[in-house]
Parts: C-alpha cells; structure tokens; sequence
C-alpha cells in the first residue's frame, strides 16, 4: 500500500492496551515505546500490567510481535508473543536509555534554537519507526523531520539544512511534510548513485 | 432447519427440564468459546460463584417461551472457563467491537445463534451485521473481528 503510514506521537500510545487476536483479552497495556534514535526504527514497547493490579509488567513486546498499532489498541497475535524481559533484546531490558532523546536542544545548521524535543513522532504500519520530533521552544511547538545525517550529542541535535523547509506546526501537514523530504533524500541517494 | 435465534430473545427465558416438567431457573449468560465461534453452555442459576450452568449439547430445544433441556441433572456448577462470564468480565452484548487493526469499530448489540447446535452466526452492531467468518475471538477487552 502507498498511502503513507499514520502518525501516532509516542506519548499517546502510553497506557494504550495491548489485545491478544486469539483470545481478546487486554494483556498488557504501553508503558514506553523504545526506539533507536539513529536507525529511527522502532524496538518495541515496555509494559505495564492491565486493571487494577497497575505496575510494571515483567514483560516487553519487540516490534516483530506487534501485528497493528490502532488508535484503540495495540494489536498482538497472541498473549504468548509478550517476551518476558530477561530474555528480550537489551534495548528493551531498560528504557531509560531509549528516550533519551527527550530534553536535548534541536539547533537549526546556522545555530538558531528550535526548541526542546518533547515527544517523538512514529509512523505506525508494518514497520513502526520514528518519523520526527516535537519541539517545545518559545514560539510553541513545532514538527521537525529526523533526518538521516542528524549529528546527536547527549545534549544537542542539529537539523540538516534541507529538513528546515519541512518543519510543521502542526501533525496533520508533517505527515505530507515527513513524505516529501524522505523523497528527496532518496532521490539524492539515487542521484550519488548514478553518478 | 436450522432456525437462527437472537441472544437478547433467549436472556431471561425460563429453562424447563423435559424430564420431570420442572423449571430449573432462566437464562442468565451465554458462555462462549474462545473463538466466539459456538455457545458452550447457558447459565441458568446462581450468581458468580454459585452460577449453574447448562451444556449446549443438553438442550432439548429452543422454544418461544422456554428453553427445554433434557433433564434437571443436566445442570452444574461452574467450571474455571465460565468465571468471565459469569462475573461478567465478559459481557457479549455492549462489548467494543475491535478490528484486527487496532480500531474500535463498534458494540456489540446482539448476536444470532443458529437454534439447534448453538453455533455464533453472526454479531450484530448499531451500523450492521458481522458475519461469523469475520470473528477472530471475544475476551475480557473486546469482540476481535477482521477489518471489512
């Protein structure tokens, strides 16, 4: 399918349940969406338990596992794919390393200060990844495009020249925005390529 | 013949024994099977953990007025697999209807049984019908259904 995949922001999908297909049950609900800030490719999810008996559950959910991401749920084959933490990746073993993202200033090529990223922005589909950033700065917040060169230090993120133009106020139009500046990376992919 | 029966028709009907003539109580729930695919037994006394229950496969017939079952014995206390529903963990009608995409897409509002071997015909919602073929499984979240 060509139409593009929706964007969710990362912190929406916390406390979003997580369904088993089989059985309809509710098995666990999103603590954290854990995501490589460099591959932009999402890990998968930390857990809590469902219900009253809230807490950490001593379960992740790689990415592999996860057959949809709804608005209304987080969709799994079958309560079985929930992979108990000793055994699932390191990434997902802790999470407090995965959005470490958040907090660090985004300065723009020629040093302006965009703001604070404050969220990250998914792409859902068949393979979730990180699309962008939101940034909380004195003019409000805007959308900007993780680029494929996006120099990151534990404080700082510098935005490439060429995502300026797709900076967003608002999600609805950085969808379009994300889809018209992957194009034109791959396209200068292409174009290095050929020569 | 198989005669199709709504579930909201059946709820509270008077289940009679055929043996002995004796009315053994009313039809309180429906338990299913995982796959929302058959009604395994009816609850027809007690509440939670006093609920009796009657198996599919012990009824006589399905009438207008009365639910025949062979035989007063027919009835038993419930087992581990119909806690949900006798708690009410899962209550079929007014449970989210939800696509295998992750979107809720409605509520259950009734379900059509077919009358003679208990088998879940159809789901029925405010907007329309989803056929059996479409059912993946009812749990304590939601009825999973493939998207249309």
């Amino acid at each position: 399918m060509s139409s593009p995949a929706p964007l969710v922001l990362a912190s929406e999908l916390t406390g979003r349940p997580v369904v088993a297909i089989d059985c309809g049950d509710d098995v666990a609900e999103v603590k954290d969406v854990v995501f490589d800030p460099v591959s932009r490719e999402v890990e998968g999810f930390t857990l809590n338990k469902r219900g009253w008996f809230r807490g950490k559950l001593k379960a992740t959910l790689p990415t592999s596992a996860v057959t949809a991401i709804g608005p209304a749920a987080v969709m799994v084959a079958s309560g079985d794919d929930l992979v108990s933490a000793s055994d699932a990746p390191e990434v997902l073993q802790d999470s407090h390393d995965s959005i470490s993202v958040l907090g660090s200033r985004v300065l723009s090529r020629d040093g302006e200060d965009l703001g604070e990223i404050a969220d990250v922005v998914l792409e859902t589909g068949a393979s979730p990844r990180a699309a962008g950033y939101r940034l909380d700065g004195d003019g409000g917040s805007v959308f900007v495009p993780i680029g494929a060169q996006m120099a990151l230090s534990g404080d700082n993120l510098v935005l490439p020249e060429e995502a300026r133009p797709f900076v967003r106020n608002d999600l609805a139009g950085f969808g379009a925005a994300v889809d018209e500046y992957r194009r034109g990376l791959d396209h200068a992919i292409e174009r290095e390529e050929t020569r | 013949m198989s005669d199709t029966i709504a579930m909201s028709d059946v709820l509270g009907r008077q289940v009679v024994s055929v043996a002995d003539a004796e009315t053994v109580g009313e039809v309180r729930a429906l338990v299913l099977d995982r796959q929302a695919s058959q009604v395994e037994r009816l609850q027809v006394a007690g509440r939670k953990r006093s609920a009796e229950l009657v198996d599919w496969n012990r009824i006589d017939g399905v009438g207008p007025d009365a639910v025949m079952i062979k035989a007063g014995d027919d009835v038993h206390p419930k087992e581990a697999e119909d806690e949900p529903y006798v708690r009410g963990d899962i209550e079929i009608i007014g449970a989210m209807v939800l696509d295998t995409a992750g979107y809720d897409v409605g509520t259950v509002s009734d379900l059509h049984i077919d009358a003679s071997t208990g088998e879940v015909l159809a789901a029925m919602t405010a907007t329309g019908r989803i056929p059996a073929e479409r059912i993946r499984s009812l749990g304590t979240f939601a009825l999973v259904v493939d998207p249309e």
